[in-house]
């Protein structure tokens, strides 16, 4: 005698079978997701790199619109470098799409065009502005290119056992530990500090300008952990 | 005997719940794919990216830092200029591709054997970077393979002393080494589809002090030039002195690159793109970087 059974799937089983698929996909992006995450962060690590020669050019360099405000390019660089530990005054780095036609004071201004072809109608620059002047940021952040960084500039100071460590006071001080208002006061040749880079999640200047610029001193608070520091120093 | 054969199929409602949830997981598996795809794609060719950029950085960055400029002579210490026909498949070329032949002090002299019997002493060696539009391993200019390729070529220190050093127009005197210049050893890297050099001039005027920026590219304006030479005696702007920053100094050079994906390549190799299209087509296979070098301050 045949006997045939021909029993359907039964609704436990069909949920079991939806539960390990969703499973299955859980577990895939999951693995998926923070290697992507791990890609980005590498390559923003690069681009950080790739900025940090201009931030040590810029605070090297006394451009014409500064010349009102400082007298060398090192009251420059006190300047910035001693008010860097605030998130309104934090130094900020991007690239942007310059306009090769247009200079002024020896930068490409912003590409204003919505498109165009990169080497004719625009170049890619590098740009270091402080955020909290009155400058051209928020000119030159609607021509931005990829990801920006804020950056905290800290003092290197000798430590007990002689090794060179950042500053946990804030500010800049003298070789003997003594706190300075200006770089006139200021005794040594040169201001070694460790510059900090952080992910901005944001390119806008109202980001800036706003949430960005009220978070006081707490860097990691509101940016989170820097992707990259560097040991600089800069000369009188 | 009586054979009873039980042969229940499927309702039509039964049929239609195992379509549906068929589908609902076949669609959503379909959906992640689609994007784990993508991301993947999009996350490659932004590591490829990067990486050739950062080997035309690296490998352009160390020659630049060393720079090797002497002045109170009349002599071409450094030579940018642009292409008089940029590189490309027809109809397609590169936007912008600086050529540059300089003096410097690589470490990979003499092929690195530096202090052996391969070293013929000295230390100063020219170099050449071009973007060529070729293939790399067959060296020619291949329908099929050609890319856009940036190579640099090294002039050995004795060389370098005999032919070019102490030349007024190293344009000219650089010309017997050209043939040379896309040999497979002088590879740096591929698919840059523009690569521009800017320079950053602190000069004086009136006792003030100034900074100017000048592009060596063919797109006009008020800083772009074609020629930019750094000689003995100043800074030659198109070849002619007289520029207001002629007496300056070089602070930096900005090394702008835009680096094509593989679609974008094949679709420039192959196609006659009106401009419209042709941008288009960049703007969303394209990536861009650029990084400021510090040259030696005399």
């Amino acid at each position: 005698m045949n006997k045939h059974s021909r029993r359907g799937f039964t609704l436990m089983e069909t949920l079991l079978a939806i539960a390990v698929v969703a499973v299955l996909l859980t577990s895939f992006l999951a693995v998926f997701g923070p290697a992507t995450s791990g890609i980005r962060r590498a390559i923003s690590v690069q681009d950080a790199d790739r900025l940090a020669s201009a931030l040590e050019h810029e605070l090297a360099t006394l451009r014409e619109d500064e010349i009102p405000e400082f007298e060398t390019s090192f009251e420059k660089a006190f300047d910035w470098i001693s008010s860097s530990t605030s998130l309104s005054d934090a130094i900020i780095l991007f690239n942007y799409r310059g306009d090769p036609s247009q200079t002024l004071n020896g930068s490409l201004q912003p590409f204003t065009g919505s498109l165009g072809t990169p080497g004719q109608d625009y170049l890619v620059q590098s740009a270091v502005r402080k955020l909290g002047d009155d400058s051209d940021l928020e000119e030159f952040l609607s021509a931005v290119e990829g990801r920006s960084f804020a950056v905290r500039m800290v003092q290197l100071v000798t430590s007990e056992d002689g090794s060179q460590e950042p500053s946990t006071g804030g500010g800049i001080v003298n070789l003997d530990g003594s706190s300075v208002s200006d770089a006139d006061s200021y005794e040594e040749a040169a201001i070694a500090f460790q510059a900090e880079f952080y992910i901005l999640p944001a390119n806008n200047f109202t980001y800036l300008n706003g949430p960005l610029a009220q978070g006081g001193d707490d860097f990691s608070g509101t940016l989170g952990n820097p992707i990259f520091t560097r040991n600089m120093a800069v000369r009188r | 005997m009586k054979t009873s054969t039980s042969k229940n199929g499927f309702t039509l409602v039964e049929l239609l719940v195992a379509l549906g949830v068929t589908a609902i997981i076949v669609s959503m598996l379909v959906a992640i794919t689609a994007t784990a795809l993508d991301g993947y794609s999009s996350s490659r060719n932004q590591v490829k990216a990067s990486r050739e950029a950062q080997a035309a950085f690296n490998q352009f960055a160390n020659d630049l830092e060393s720079l090797v400029v002497r002045s109170g002579n009349e002599n071409d210490w450094l030579w940018f200029s642009t292409e008089t026909t940029n590189p490309g498949p027809a109809n397609n070329q590169s936007p912008n591709a600086t050529r540059a032949v300089f003096f410097t002090r690589p470490t990979d002299r003499y092929n690195g054997a530096i202090n052996t019997s391969n070293d013929l002493g000295g230390d100063v060696s020219a170099v050449s970077y071009r973007l060529l539009y070729r293939d790399p391993v067959t060296n020619s200019e291949d329908q099929d393979f050609s890319t856009f390729v940036l190579y640099r070529q090294i002039i050995n220190p004795d060389e370098t002393f005999e032919n070019l050093l102490g030349e007024e127009d190293l344009e000219t005197a650089f010309q017997q080494f050209e043939a040379q210049q896309s040999d497979a050893e002088n590879f740096v890297c591929e698919n840059i589809y523009e690569f521009t050099l800017t320079f950053e001039i602190e000069y004086t005027e009136n006792g003030e002090p100034l900074t100017e920026r000048v592009v060596v590219a063919s797109t006009g304006g008020q800083g772009a030039v074609d020629d930019f030479r750094i000689r003995g005696n100043g800074i030659l702007s198109n070849n002619t002195p007289g520029a207001p920053f002629e007496n300056g100094t070089v602070t930096t050079a900005t090394l702008s690159v835009t680096v094509i994906n593989d679609t974008a390549l094949e679709i420039l190799r192959n196609s006659n793109l009106s401009e419209t299209n042709r941008v288009t087509l960049l703007e969303k296979n394209s990536f861009y970087f650029a990084k400021t070098i510090l040259l030696p301050r005399p």
